[in-house]
């Protein structure tokens, strides 16, 4: 159609203009209008366009009525050059310099958005107007007169000046310490009101712990603090407090709070990050060692430029959404919400500021633009979610060497020697996790597999009644081997005599004719003196010497070399002899050779369980019901997904043959586990059965008839996914009658009590204190072997890489883009620009240092407030993530701008801040109510006393553990889980019910699930991580009040607490309760108390009593 | 302003113009102001939204009986919520088109959806067929609750924001597709509190094979005071904690209560009228309280045989759905008390997910929807049916939901449907809702709502209209920001409204 042919541009305004003339075609105009209308832009004039000669007036008759200087709709004024630039709530900038056509305006005045046409009623304007407009725009939209205005935002809110300058002096006879109480004091006599007397010692050592430590003083403290005459003692008491490793612990909750740690990854899969921890140990390290809060506020923007690669984990802390689908929309809306959540948790962390709004529309109140928001997605835009390999700094590991080998002999005197009769260690290079195992002295070890069949050496060996079947898997570990080097140690942690049966790879003419095998006694290979030869061996030959040599990669045998003396530190240590390629190891056998002397044969094994495929042979017997009693699991209820009886080769066991199964019990409400899955002939979790008892259980097989039998075939998982509900200790039992089964096959000969690997035997202590004594040790070596070699770790700290171009998205929707991006920050706080292909970090750089600098208004007064809110229960600024025009504003702003500045002229020492507020008599003040107080300030906010408060669902519990005495304050690495965890296809937590050693360590340390809350402190207004919190709520419910008071948890710690009193306080119950209350209360018990106390013990015993003190406001409440 | 867009709540002015004259008027005026009710007092200026509206909570009682800003239709909530994203295109939103294309493939070219490509349409494998008075088609899938058609108010024109389960559930429970914000009866509770001061203002009751799959943030707080969570029991595993430990006799238990009592009291005594201790001494006397309420709630002996079998609860075939049953009876009792919110979840995540334990049908839909229909269908149809006969319908929602739709087509290479949140049906029964009514539509094949569109939000902001709870104004301050269950969207579906 000729229509659709003209041209464009000014050509097309020509045609148009003749078009317009020929009077016959004005239907086809009409037609044409409307789909230019809908497509295309009336031309813009071809001459020059002044503002004040037509634009103006234009606007002014058009647009001004609700964009001017009285209305502003949807907060665009269409007068002032900054805000068309800026654009109105939209965010999208009302004109683009320039060019007309890309510019929001010109669009909807032409009505090309069909939703939203300017001016929404009346008259539109003519093509002839829209023109003027373009060609104004097109030339540069000057509007004289503005240009500097539009430069400059103007700032009137009082958090983007920068602190006033202000330095109060302390007058002799007033009242207060230091300037804090000046500001505070003022704020009182105004409102009528006056500052409380100091509190009592015992509530301020008490107030002072639970504030910094969320921890009680001991007895011995307070009565230290109490009796201490010098004039400085509150002061030498808070430098302590500032000193101790527990402050780091306490404020870095406060902290992980803030930036949503968690270590998992939320949403719907729930899945671990299991190195998330490096960076909740960064944020302890870096308030103990009290990191300048400007550093670390850069190091975890941009720690990777700076040294810190763990503080990166801030950016990557929050939820991530790990299902990906190949639906593109949803891909990119994901990467939007991921970015979306880093700019949020940046900007109310160290901004005090939403930033969020700014997605999809300038923020209403605060100068945040959209483009501000997307200028900032920029700067992040190469952010990933992911681990990474870290080389942590090169350590001396000799200190943690010798605390290894020293609490390696603590624990060696807890260990009863006769449950460890054998312990079996193989050659991979992990420990249990117990401190026993193995590991690699040489790198590049490579495993080799054997030969999967059954004869002698091969991996299902099942060896005869003069030697053991094969009990070292399908694996060995070799080497190239040079003479003189050490490969592998094993660590039994064995305390006694023991026979030592050693094993290796054989089966190649490569490996080594004389590989030596060495005991060393404290466990450093390095030191020789302490070392003794106990075996040279032929890794080429069986261990008995024989057989050739097929190039089969074979397992040995058992090899004696003799018995030795044994120390919890002893290590064996396989070093390569002068011949051969290749060294080999593969498990070594720990026999108790008790009392000494004692001759041994061989001991003679069949192959441990294993999760895929078991067999159990005997002489044939008759049978009709077969049981099978499961006695251990190696975790949780057991289960089995086939069970199989044989007679000639025939499995008589499956239902389609007519055999009936019963059980003891069938985990409920699974489809996929069963009863009726135990045989009906098909493998896999999916059609198993799940008994639901912890660790036993039993099943049954009735055959249709006798028969007669010699063969059992089980598993847990003969598709081999799953490895966990192993029934590693069992008993098979066969008979004609029900009633009088014989047994016919057991785990007893077998090797290991679990799985190929594990060692055989289980810990048994003569003390508790052994539990506690392996916790410490288990940590210690973990650490340890992070630092073997200076060894890269991995770490959930993010992965970084250049991004593509950034854009801003119209109302934030990923399919509307709009300008590409600059990297750079709010750009009314003088923020920076970059250039749009600057390398990633040197964005994240920038941004760093724009965000700590100190002409950024926002940064030290938002971590000041929040100090002071955790000092007093409440902050200067109320909402402190929000110190824009919707939050509140300072009660005492004087005060905050002082402490600001006071931080940064202090190197951003955040302790000093602490100690200000703490030698202030305003933190020292008493808390008892006064009429005249609550009826003015009921809230306590002007501090006429110290408002009292509940403690932290982790101070209190805590807190439970250290009276209790059971508090392990063991720092850092991994954290202990608050749950069983069930891995299904996504993850599901089950709260424990019975608490160890492991559980006692400080709740910052409890690994943080999203989503589920620990079972009994979670209630207490635990943060989920799922969202940034900057101040938890206090609330105060029923099921807190169940959870302290009847959860196995409280009752446990009720009755350690009960122990404790025992031991310690002597035999009378008067004693006893005195100190029940100095433990929990710090203080004696008043007369009253003592006697009801008393009663309750006599009548009830002592645990009623410590499980009323933890249920106590007292106990829970900061004083 | 459309019609649907129209404000039902009272604002400001008017409601002191029409209300404030004579003593009552000023008392109740006083009461409101009072609980900050008529206007946040350090709100902010934003022009165009309304007043917040954020109740003041007494730290001593944060379950106390609030009111809500204009008269209620309905005085509680039973939200049923088939976790897996239920079909609607198998279930209530009948496609004939479906039926004659079966086996084709759906105009518009390939089709890539959550999980990848999609194949043909294919029909329903369960007939419909029309029901009650109404004749509104109802498949035979869930034939107890087609026989109640005429009860029902469908919406069949839902969409949800998200095609994955998690954010799918936490939309619809919390209005965000995000972790971390308070769902649903959370806002309500903290807006309305509760009557009964025995027994928990809300009541999650899980599956009986396990949890969902944003588990604890269907029910959670979010950042509203933990208070206001979903308490989450159901008929065979009761609130944990809830017993006295084993091994303390009942007379041990007691004295220890006493001396607690009696220690609290003596600290109190040192700090009159400071309400956050009063606060914990009286949440141990509800707890001692609920320790006797709960189990009675729970207590299912007292139902009578015609009740049990009603409900299916005595399902000996099926013991999933008499599970279920028992679940439904005891959403009926805790109604029955006066509990405000309560959530019932049929499905779980646990056990094999994708639809072995819920409605994920992606692979094998006729099978495992066969075994879930009959779970759903019979008690939660004696449900409703138990609630009208009690007179409970009166002033109870109940309302029926689920994540999303399920897709027209198989996927490709598989017997079941992918994800579809372009399109799907919820219903509502009982106070404050039309019945029999459906509003909305889908498209020809049930692939994407065509008529009357309805957001997760207007959803919810329905919802709260129907409590008497103006879901613009009811908020929370956090982050400096006012939070609302919509965010800053959402309209009440006003043609559903009876």
């Amino acid at each position: 159609m000729l229509v659709l042919k003209i041209p464009t541009g000014p050509l097309r305004h020509r045609a148009m203009a003749y078009l317009k003339t020929t009077l016959a075609l004005t239907v086809l105009l009409a037609t044409l209008a409307s789909i230019a209308g809908a497509q295309e832009l009336p031309p813009a004039l071809e001459r020059p366009v002044e503002y004040d000669k037509e634009i103006e007036p234009l606007l002014r008759k058009r647009c001004l009525g609700c964009h001017g200087e009285k209305k502003q709709k949807g907060k665009l004024r269409l007068d002032q050059l900054s805000n068309i630039l800026r654009g109105g709530e939209s965010g999208e900038p009302a004109l683009v310099r320039g060019n007309s056509s890309s510019s929001h305006l010109v669009k909807l005045v032409a009505g090309l958005d069909p939703e939203l046409v300017m001016p929404p009623r009346g008259k539109r304007l003519t093509a002839g107007e829209i023109g003027l407009l373009r060609a104004w725009i097109d030339q540069g939209a000057r509007m004289p007169g503005q240009e500097e205005k539009a430069a400059a935002v103007k700032l009137e809110h009082w958090a983007f000046r920068p602190p006033a300058a202000n330095k109060p002096e302390i007058k002799p006879g007033g009242w207060g310490k230091n300037p804090v109480d000046i500001f505070i004091h003022a704020r009182l006599k105004e409102k009528g009101l006056g500052p409380s007397p100091r509190a009592d010692r015992t509530s301020l050592i008490r107030r002072l712990r639970l504030v910094m430590h969320g921890l009680p003083p001991t007895p011995e403290e307070i009565e230290a603090f109490v009796a201490d005459k010098r004039p400085d003692a509150w002061k030498r008491l808070v430098e302590d407090a500032l000193q101790s490793d527990r402050y780091g612990e306490r404020w870095a909750r406060h902290w992980l709070d803030i930036v949503r740690f968690g270590e998992t990854t939320g949403f719907e899969t729930n899945r671990p990050r299991p190195t998330a921890w490096h960076y909740r140990d960064y944020v302890i390290r870096s308030f103990n060692e009290d990191k300048p809060y400007n550093q670390f506020v850069r190091e975890q923007i941009a720690g990777d430029a700076l040294g810190n690669a763990m503080a990166t984990g801030f950016l990557v802390a929050g939820p991530h959404d790990i299902v990906k689908s190949p639906d593109i929309n949803l891909t990119l809306m994901q990467r939007q919400d991921e970015l979306a959540d880093i700019i949020n948790v940046t900007g109310t962390t160290f901004l005090g500021l939403t930033l969020g709004c700014a997605r999809c529309h300038n923020h209403k109140f605060d100068p945040v633009s959209q483009r501000d928001y997307y200028s900032i997605q920029a700067t992040f835009a190469g952010v990933q979610h992911a681990e990474r390999v870290i080389r942590t700094e090169q350590k001396d590991p000799a200190p943690l060497d010798l605390e290894i080998s020293r609490l390696k002999e603590e624990l060696g005197d807890s260990i009863r020697p006769s449950t460890e009769k054998l312990l079996l260690l193989d050659d991979t290079a992990s420990f249990d996790g117990f401190g026993r195992g193995t590991t690699h002295l040489a790198r590049h070890g490579k495993k080799s597999s054997r030969n999967g069949g059954r004869a002698r050496g091969q991996a299902y060996d099942p060896g005869t009644s003069k030697r053991s079947g094969n009990i070292s898997g399908g694996h060995y570990t070799l080497w190239d081997n040079q003479p003189g080097k050490d490969f592998a140690a094993w660590h039994p942690l064995l305390k006694g005599t023991y026979r030592i049966w050693l094993s290796w790879g054989s089966g190649h003419s490569t490996h080594s004719g004389n590989a030596k095998y060495l005991t060393d006694r404290d466990g450093n290979p390095e030191t020789r003196n302490d070392q003794e030869l106990i075996a040279t061996v032929d890794q080429r030959r069986f261990s008995d010497g024989s057989g050739d040599v097929p190039q089969k990669e074979l397992w040995s045998g058992l090899f004696d070399a003799g018995v030795h003396e044994l120390h919890p530190a002893s290590v064996i240590l396989l070093r390569g002899g002068s011949k051969g390629a290749t060294v080999t190891a593969d498990v070594v056998l720990f026999e108790l050779a008790e009392p000494k002397g004692f001759a041994t044969r061989q001991p003679i094994f069949r192959p441990p369980v294993n999760s895929r495929h078991n067999l159990d042979t005997f002489e044939p017997v008759e049978a009709r019901f077969v049981r099978f009693t499961i006695e251990a699991t190696n975790s949780s209820q057991p289960c089995i997904d086939e069970l199989e009886i044989f007679s000639g080769g025939r499995n008589l066991a499956l239902a389609s043959l007519g055999t009936r199964s019963s059980c003891s019990s069938s985990l409920p409400g699974y489809a996929i586990h069963k009863l009726e899955h135990i045989n009906d002939g098909k493998y896999g979790n999916n059609r198993s059965w799940i008994a639901n008892e912890g660790g036993e259980g039993w099943v049954q097989l009735e055959l249709p008839s006798p028969a007669l039998i010699d063969r059992i075939e089980w598993s847990r998982d003969r598709e081999g996914k799953f490895s966990d509900r192993v029934a590693i200790g069992y008993r098979i039992e066969a008979g004609l009658k029900e009633s009088d089964l014989q047994l016919v096959a057991s785990s007893r000969s077998r090797a290991g009590a679990e799985a190929p690997g594990i060692p055989s035997a289980r810990f048994t202590f003569h003390k508790e204190a052994g539990e506690k004594t392996l916790a410490s040790l288990k940590r210690v070596v973990a650490s340890r072997n992070q630092l073997a070699g200076g060894k890269p770790v991995k770490a959930y700290v993010g992965t970084f890489r250049q991004p593509g171009p950034t854009y801003r998205l119209y109302r934030g929707d990923p399919m509307q883009k709009r300008e590409e991006m600059n990297p750079g920050a709010l750009e009314a706080l003088s923020g920076f620009q970059l250039q749009k292909n600057a390398p990633e970090q040197q964005r994240r750089l920038a941004f760093a240092r724009w965000l700590s600098d100190r002409r950024n208004p926002l940064t030290a007064r938002v971590i000041v407030n929040r100090l002071w809110m955790h000092h007093f229960g409440s902050g200067i600024v109320t909402t402190p993530n929000d110190f824009g025009q919707n939050g509140t504003r300072p009660s005492h702003p004087l005060l905050l701008d002082w402490l600001s500045t006071e931080l940064m002229d202090n190197n951003w020492s955040l302790k000093h801040i602490h100690r200000l507020l703490l030698l202030s008599s305003t933190f020292q003040q008493d808390n008892r109510p006064g009429k005249k107080g609550l009826e003015l300030d009921s809230a306590s906010a002007l501090l006429w006393r110290f408002p009292p408060r509940r403690l932290e669902a982790e101070a209190i519990r805590d807190s439970i553990l250290k009276a209790s005495g059971v508090l392990d304050l063991t720092m850092g690495g991994p954290g202990f889980s608050g749950f069983t965890v069930i891995p299904e296809n996504v993850n599901h937590f089950f709260p424990k019910n019975k608490y160890g050693p492991e559980d006692y360590r400080r709740m910052i340390y409890m690994i943080k699930v999203r989503q589920e809350q620990e079972s009994v402190f979670g209630a207490f207004d635990c943060p989920d991580a799922g969202q940034v919190i900057s101040k938890r709520s206090r609330s105060t419910t029923p099921i807190q009040a169940l959870n302290l008071f009847n959860s196995s948890f409280a009752l446990q710690m009720a009755g350690l607490l009960q122990k404790r009193l025992e031991q310690e306080a002597g035999p009378g119950n008067t004693d006893r309760i005195r100190l029940a209350f100095e433990l929990c209360f710090g203080r004696k018990p008043g007369p009253e108390e003592a006697k009801e106390g008393e009663r309750l013990v006599n009548q009830h015993g002592l645990q009623g009593l410590c499980r009323a003190l933890f249920n106590s406001n007292e106990f829970v409440f900061i004083p | 302003m459309t019609e649907k867009r129209k404000h039902h709540g009272l604002d400001r002015r008017s409601f002191l113009g029409t209300m404030s004259s004579g003593l009552g008027g000023i008392a109740l005026a006083q009461l409101l102001s009072s609980q900050d009710l008529l206007g946040a007092k350090d709100g902010d200026e934003a022009p165009s939204a309304k007043k917040p509206l954020r109740p003041v909570i007494d730290s001593r009682k944060p379950f106390a009986p609030r009111s809500p800003h204009f008269k209620p239709r309905a005085r509680n909530v039973v939200v049923i919520f088939c976790a897996g994203a239920c079909s609607h295109i198998d279930t209530f939103d009948y496609k004939p088109e479906l039926i004659k294309r079966h086996g084709k493939p759906m105009p518009g070219g390939k089709l890539i959806t959550f999980q990848g490509e999609q194949g043909s349409l294919i029909k329903s494998p369960w007939e419909f067929k029309p029901r009650g008075k109404s004749g509104k088609m109802v498949s035979e899938l869930v034939p107890h609750l087609g026989e109640l058609a005429d009860e029902l108010c469908f919406i069949h024109s839902m969409t949800s924001k998200t095609n994955t389960h998690g954010p799918g559930e936490n939309f619809m429970s919390t209005g965000y597709t995000l972790d971390g914000f308070p769902s649903m009866g959370a806002w309500l509770t903290y807006a309305l509190g509760s009557p009964n001061a025995d027994l928990p203002a809300y009541v999650a009751i899980p599956d009986p094979r396990g949890t969902p799959q944003s588990s604890v943030n269907n029910w959670g707080p979010g950042f509203l005071p933990a208070a206001f969570q979903g308490v989450d029991f159901n008929s065979s595993n009761p609130i944990r904690n809830l017993k006295s430990p084993p091994g303390i006799s009942d007379s041990s238990d007691k004295a220890t209560r006493d001396f607690l009592q009696r220690l609290n009291a003596r600290h109190q005594e040192r700090f009159p009228g400071d309400s956050e201790l009063a606060a914990r001494i009286s949440s141990y006397e509800m707890a001692a309280r609920m320790q006797l309420s709960v189990p009675e709630v729970s207590n299912l002996d007292s139902e009578p045989n015609h009740i049990l079998k009603m409900y299916g609860a005595d399902d000996t075939s099926n013991k999933l759905k008499a599970s279920f049953a028992r679940n439904c009876i005891l959403a009926r009792r805790l109604i029955e008390k006066g509990v405000r919110f309560v959530q019932l979840f049929n499905g779980a995540y646990q056990a094999g997910g994708e639809g072995v334990s819920n409605w994920d049908g992606h692979k094998a839909l006729k099978n495992q929807y066969s075994k879930h229909g009959p779970v759903l269908d019979q008690p939660a149809a004696a449900l409703l049916r138990d609630l009208k006969d009690r007179g409970l319908l009166e002033d109870t929602l109940v309302v029926w939901c689920t994540e999303f739709g399920r897709m027209p087509t198989f996927q490709k290479g598989s017997s079941g449907r992918d994800h579809n949140p372009h399109g799907f049906t919820t219903w509502m029964a009982g106070a404050g809702v039309k019945a029999p009514y459906s509003y909305g539509a889908t498209d020809e094949f049930g692939h994407k709502a065509a008529e009357k569109i309805c957001s997760v939000y207007d959803f919810h902001a329905t919802i709260l209209h129907l409590l008497g709870i103006d879901h613009e104004r009811l908020s929370f301050l956090h982050n400096g920001l006012e939070r609302r269950l919509t965010d800053v969207h959402g309209s009440v579906i006003t043609e559903i409204l009876a």
